[in-house]
């Protein structure tokens, strides 16, 4: 129910997130817990803001101690907000909701959740959304039937979500999408499907990545200011991307092969890609949601992006688009993969411009009959005086609110041809 | 052999093939295929950065009424080229084009990417390579019309393309001391016979090469280049002295001054103002703000009272970001004219000190930029019109308005006729019929 919740209010959820020690000692990574869903909303500052739900039965622990463990875990996470849903036999202390709430934990009873659901998401809650845990799980368990698709697996559903800050995932993705883009079959719908979901992820690295340099720079008037930011920040600032950077020239340098600068695979197209989200970089945070009802829709042969229809979307489809193609450039995913689903994004987006035009021509058609109507009437009172119009004069009535347009003004070309060559100074 | 910086790169072909377009409107020329294409090519890619898919029918409507494209039967040849370019993406129907995705480039790759493919596509011929040769020497500098003969190519080929360029008003052909001079409006909009009369007089060489150094160094002072024979930290001789004096004298839009009680009144040079494609008229007056903003700097920079200002740039930025410059004593005499005109207001903070804030508006922020761009030595880009690409970021009801407007705009009334005019004035002579 929270997983549907979120997703209602346009948060990116995620669920059954593992949580683990990242500095840890022991060779096999410990499970320290997991939580429910952990969701990603857009902040108003241009990035995410987290939100940690949780469902749990109670056995001889307080509502209070389990507030105060998710607040642990929200401050793990740096998260904003916790909302935990207790499946409890006794009703709970009002104080202990009270206590909870002074720490951001919104704390109720497994009862009062639909009715705090339909009040949030007025007035008919989030239980009808179509995205259900069972498809996720799907998603997530492609891996059982391509074993070798494991390691990207893992990334995108264990170890991206326990990283230090979302932009380190840019690179990481690439790099685990780099290990294992042989195994990439673009037939296979399951296949497909993952890519548009490693897109999600991967938009949300990319979404923070555009916050922040639109709030540093606002848009890169020059392509080197851009690419140096750009790279600080995908390599943790300066002095880690000479590091790196010097590190991997002395690798290359070693096999007496000349080395070029320290950048993403694709890295033009990467620059161009960051560039055009910066027109509208808000828009970016809806990225992950577009990629992931993407991917559902092709796991279970559903229309693409069917929910996508208003002529506001179009700006966000190109973006997807545009996210996806680099995406698999940069992956060196077989380029049928590529191919397949862009012309998807593309057949969307001029399907979405064709039914917005029919609408507003519908719009206009029925904004015309009174203007038509009027004509007739005054047509009717012209008919009393000697130069009257014809009926049919109404047909050949253009409302001014609609501009019809013409071929273009032939006569207005004027050729300059050799008879026109006068004798030279 | 031509030098090397007359040689034409991809990215002027598509730069200057652009100009021409542009000044040619809508007028044709059957030799200019090559141009025509990548002209119209570049000028609807700079229109359709960062705007979301396109109806192809939109698509033409704003190429042909507001880009002021020949006829709708080139459209399709152009996004062709951009698909082939990687620019956009076509939603075909068979022929048909339904839709356009634009992916333009934000960075200068756009002009060198298109003209790499439109090399690959078609042949340019002789006139068009000539003509393309022309604008890239006439950017620089207006050149005697003997020079071009002497490039080699066909006299009978010259004229021909002199007079096309003359006709399609990207040329101008002037007589000044006894010679004809070359001069491209898109290039050089102002003071056409004084600039000719400046090339014939002292030779185009020496004003190219004075005028490329008025471009690194925006603004510079006259009295420093009197003074010191110099412009920027390059010397400069006899003749270019006498360049530099003519460009602030009669003839020519006067510069810049500024008045102090310290150092008199002092002109700022400048290079060329830019030309309509890289200027619209409707930024004209920012640009005359920028200039203002420009001559203050370089008065506290080159001729300061006590304290000099050690970088323009981080001043000017400093301006912008923080909305103020610092109070100092000769704000009030250094920053008279940005005031005059409305970019800034000088607050007296004590006594003689004055501090300069930002009046923060648009078109003032646009100021400081330009500025600041011109204070680097960097040259303006080509630009678009920023009302069509709104209208298309908007959607396609706004493209139909901005249409519509411009066609209420061309319903110019019919100019009365000679004869009737005559008539009209011989009337009101006589006072009766």
């Amino acid at each position: 129910m929270l997983f549907k919740h979120f997703y209602s209010l346009g948060w990116f959820a995620q669920p059954e997130v593992v949580v683990f020690h990242k500095g840890g000692v022991n060779e096999q990574k410990k499970v320290i817990t997991d939580i429910d869903v952990l969701a990603l909303r857009p902040g108003t500052d241009l990035s995410w803001e987290l939100v940690l739900g949780d469902c749990k039965t109670l056995k001889g622990q307080s509502p209070a101690n389990r507030a105060l463990w998710l607040r642990g875990l929200m401050n793990f996470f740096n998260a904003s907000e916790g909302l935990l849903v207790l499946k409890k036999e006794q009703p709970m202390e009002a104080d202990h909701k009270l206590f909870a709430s002074s720490f951001n934990v919104t704390l109720l009873d497994e009862n009062e959740f639909d009715e705090y659901d339909k009040a949030v998401i007025y007035p008919n809650g989030s239980s009808n959304y179509p995205l259900t845990l069972n498809q996720i799980q799907r998603l997530i368990n492609i891996q059982v039937r391509y074993p070798k698709l494991k390691p990207l697996v893992e990334y995108l559903y264990i170890l991206s979500w326990n990283e230090n800050n979302f932009i380190d995932i840019v690179r990481k993705l690439i790099g685990e999408a780099q290990q294992i883009y042989q195994e990439i079959d673009p037939s296979i719908k399951e296949h497909l499907a993952l890519i548009l979901d490693t897109c999600a992820i991967f938009s949300i690295g990319l979404a923070e990545c555009v916050g922040i340099i639109f709030k540093q720079y606002f848009k890169p008037s020059t392509h080197g200011q851009l690419d140096e930011s750009l790279k600080y920040l995908l390599w943790g600032g300066r002095s880690q991307y000479d590091f790196v950077a010097r590190l991997r020239n002395e690798l290359i340098a070693a096999k007496r092969t000349p080395a070029t600068p320290l950048a993403l695979p694709e890295w033009e197209r990467f620059m161009q890609l960051v560039r055009s989200l910066l027109e509208y970089p808000a828009l970016a945070f809806s990225l992950p949601i577009l990629f992931r009802n993407a991917a559902i829709n092709v796991l279970f042969d559903q229309p693409f992006l069917g929910t996508y229809n208003s002529d506001k979307d179009l700006l966000l489809l190109k973006f997807g688009m545009l996210v996806y193609n680099y995406f698999c450039r940069a992956a060196k995913f077989p380029p049928q993969a590529r191919e397949i689903l862009e012309g998807e994004f593309v057949r969307k987006q001029s399907s979405v411009l064709s039914m917005s035009r029919n609408a507003s021509d519908k719009e206009e058609g029925s904004q015309q009959s009174p203007v038509i109507t009027n004509t007739t009437s005054i047509t009717e009172e012209d008919s009393q005086r000697s130069d009257h119009k014809t009926p049919s004069s109404e047909h050949d009535h253009t409302p001014k609110n609609n501009i019809q347009p013409e071929l273009p003004l032939e006569k207005n070309t004027k050729p300059v041809s050799d008879q026109d060559t006068e004798k030279p100074l | 052999m031509a030098a090397p910086d007359d040689q034409l790169t991809t990215t002027d072909l598509a730069i200057r093939a652009h100009d021409i377009t542009v000044c040619l409107e809508r007028t044709t020329v059957p030799e200019f295929d090559f141009i025509s294409l990548l002209g119209m090519a570049t000028r609807l890619a700079l229109h359709l950065r960062g705007v979301q898919a396109v109806s192809y029918p939109t698509i033409r409507d704003v190429a042909v009424y507001l880009l002021d494209f020949p006829s709708s039967t080139v459209v399709k040849p152009v996004l062709e080229l951009l698909a082939e370019a990687e620019f956009v993406k076509l939603d075909t129907e068979g022929l048909t084009i339904r839709t356009v995705i634009p992916d333009i480039p934000f960075y200068e790759d756009v002009f060198t990417s298109l003209g790499n493919v439109a090399i690959s596509q078609s042949k340019i011929s002789e006139p068009e390579f000539l003509t393309l040769t022309l604008m890239k020497k006439l950017s620089a500098s207006p050149m005697l019309v003997d020079h071009v003969y002497q490039t080699g190519a066909e006299k009978k080929l010259v004229d021909r393309v002199i007079d096309i360029g003359s006709k399609g008003n990207y040329l101008i052909n002037r007589r000044a001391r006894g010679r004809s001079v070359l001069l491209s409006p898109t290039y050089f909009p102002e003071n056409v016979g004084a600039y000719s009369d400046l090339v014939a007089a002292n030779g185009a060489h020496k004003v190219k090469r004075v005028l490329e150094l008025l471009k690194e160094n925006q603004g510079w002072p006259l009295i420093k280049i009197e003074t010191e024979r110099a412009i920027g930290q390059i010397s400069i001789d006899d003749t270019e002295i006498q360049v530099a004096k003519m460009l602030a004298g009669e003839g020519f839009l006067p510069p810049p001054a500024i008045e102090t009680t310290h150092a008199g009144v002092n002109s700022f040079l400048f290079g060329p103002r830019p030309g309509k494609t890289q200027l619209p008229p409707e930024k004209r007056p920012v640009y005359e703000a920028a200039m203002a903003l420009v001559a203050s700097v370089r008065q506290g920079q080159l001729l300061p009272a006590k304290y000099a200002i050690r970088s323009p740039i981080a001043l000017l930025s400093a301006f912008r970001d923080r909305g103020y410059i610092r109070a100092n004593t000769e704000a009030l005499e250094q920053y008279r004219q940005v005031a005059a005109l409305r970019v800034g207001r000088i607050i007296q903070v004590e006594n003689n000190w004055g501090e300069l804030h930002l009046i923060d508006l648009p078109e003032n922020r646009e100021a400081v930029d330009m500025a600041i761009t011109m204070v680097s030595g960097s040259e303006p880009q080509v630009s678009a019109r920023e009302d069509i690409i709104l209208s298309l970021r908007q959607g396609e009801k706004y493209v139909e308005s901005l249409i519509g407007r411009k066609r209420i705009l061309e319903n110019k009334p019919v100019e009365i006729d000679e004869e009737t005019q005559e008539a009209i004035d011989t009337f009101l002579l006589r006072g009766r019929e």
